[in-house]
């Protein structure tokens, strides 16, 4: 390869590591199309499905359509988005039909776990970007004091939208002003 | 840390350094915690529309597959689904219902390692389609979990290893080229290949572990 610097090494390190990130959202994103396909299981079951009221039946029908129509018309930007409103929808799909709540529980489950690993695959990267640029002004500053903590916290809080995610940040950088929860989709961006 | 070390170590960025990699490393723990769950729970959907037998075999695989039971089980492991596997066939060539299975029988059959386990249940789940569909959604997320630990396992390495990388441009090409074999997959090192080295990627190297077959 031809000799390059350490700072431009770290660049293209940062590109690669952009791209396995992404790769893994990928795989995610296919992981939860096949996991709401599994609805597919629910319907040909028989059994189950002469258990169901007509009215929860059409219910699971509507909701299998609307994830079809989603996945085939979905930008894929728009996919991680697309996942949290579905899992609303379960959500939403079990607390009105008791029944179907049973049979779906695992669905919904392993939705929102997807959901949430989406959610860490995209934080991740934007972090990583925070550290590598917050390097690069650290240079200019010298020592890594409490001011520069609680400056480098605040920008690693502000790529986090779970609870789970700033409880491993106030852990590690102690000195950052942890902000109150309550974060909203609207707060989720892709890379 | 010698001289063709970085000299910018001897500033605060060594705490900055240890402090958010030691995070990104819990961070992407927990990313692969989520995958793992994940994959709990589509086996507990899968179970309930598997017979008992193939659903138990399942199980083992997945226990197999993750380093999760002795060395010694795989034999038992492998007797149990090459059973499975001649059942499953001797049920279709007699149209008998295929998920139906006796209980394990006695053979001398020859005894794989994981990739040859691997290649049984994929030759399994060819066998019936409606088995296929049953099977699918937990061979997949298993594979999606096992592929997604080794990515986020690997970006960690490889940016710990920087922080003692030397800092001279040659030396620095040198320890790029070395970090190349730290990855299992085709699909990573044919990424690292042309957007770290600037190369194309060796034809022969990394097998396509990371590669999702179901």
């Amino acid at each position: 390869m031809k000799a390059k610097d350490f700072p431009e090494f770290c660049q293209d390190l940062q590109l690669f590591s952009e791209k396995s990130l992404k790769w893994c959202m990928d795989e995610s994103e296919q992981a939860s199309n096949k996991i709401v396909h599994a609805i597919n299981l629910l319907l040909e079951d028989t059994e189950r499905v002469s258990a169901l009221s007509e009215e929860s039946l059409k219910a699971m029908q509507a909701f299998q359509s609307d994830f079809v129509l989603k996945v085939e018309e979905r930008d894929q930007k728009q996919f991680q988005k697309d996942v949290h409103e579905l899992v609303l929808s379960l959500e939403k799909l079990c607390q009105d039909h008791d029944e179907v709540s049973r049979m779906i529980q695992p669905i919904l489950e392993a939705l929102q776990f997807q959901d949430r690993l989406q959610q860490n695959l995209s934080n991740l990267y934007k972090m990583l970007v925070h550290w590598l640029s917050y390097r690069e002004k650290l240079k200019a500053q010298g020592a890594f004091d409490d001011s520069s903590e609680q400056e480098f916290a605040q920008l690693l809080y502000g790529a986090t939208t779970m609870a789970e995610e700033r409880d491993l940040v106030a852990a590690q950088f102690p000195k950052g002003q942890r902000p109150k929860e309550g974060a909203s989709l609207s707060e989720i961006k892709l890379f | 840390m010698g001289q063709t070390k970085r000299k910018e170590e001897c500033s605060g960025l060594s705490e900055l350094d240890d402090r958010f990699l030691g995070l990104f490393e819990k961070l992407c723990g927990q990313a692969v915690a989520r995958a793992s769950e994940c994959t709990d729970k589509v086996f507990s959907l899968t179970q309930e529309y598997l017979s008992k037998d193939v659903s138990e075999v399942l199980k083992k695989f997945y226990d197999l597959y993750f380093g999760r039971e002795l060395d010694e089980k795989k034999e038992e492991m492998n007797r149990e689904v090459d059973d499975l596997f001649d059942q499953i066939q001797s049920n279709l060539a007699e149209g008998r219902d295929p998920g139906q299975l006796s209980s394990s029988t006695q053979g001398e059959e020859e005894r794989l390692g994981l990739s040859g386990l691997q290649k049984k249940i994929e030759g399994l789940i060819q066998l019936d389609d409606g088995i296929r569909s049953r099977v699918i959604p937990a061979l997949s997320s298993m594979q999606f979990e096992d592929a997604v630990r080794q990515r986020l396992e690997n970006i960690c390495h490889v940016w710990k290893k920087l922080l003692s990388a030397p800092i001279e441009p040659q030396s620095l090409a040198q320890f790029a080229e070395e970090l190349a074999d730290s990855f299992t997959s085709m699909g990573e090192t044919e990424d690292y290949y042309r957007l770290v080295l600037g190369l194309e990627p060796p034809e022969k190297g990394a097998d396509s572990g990371q590669t999702i077959l179901f």
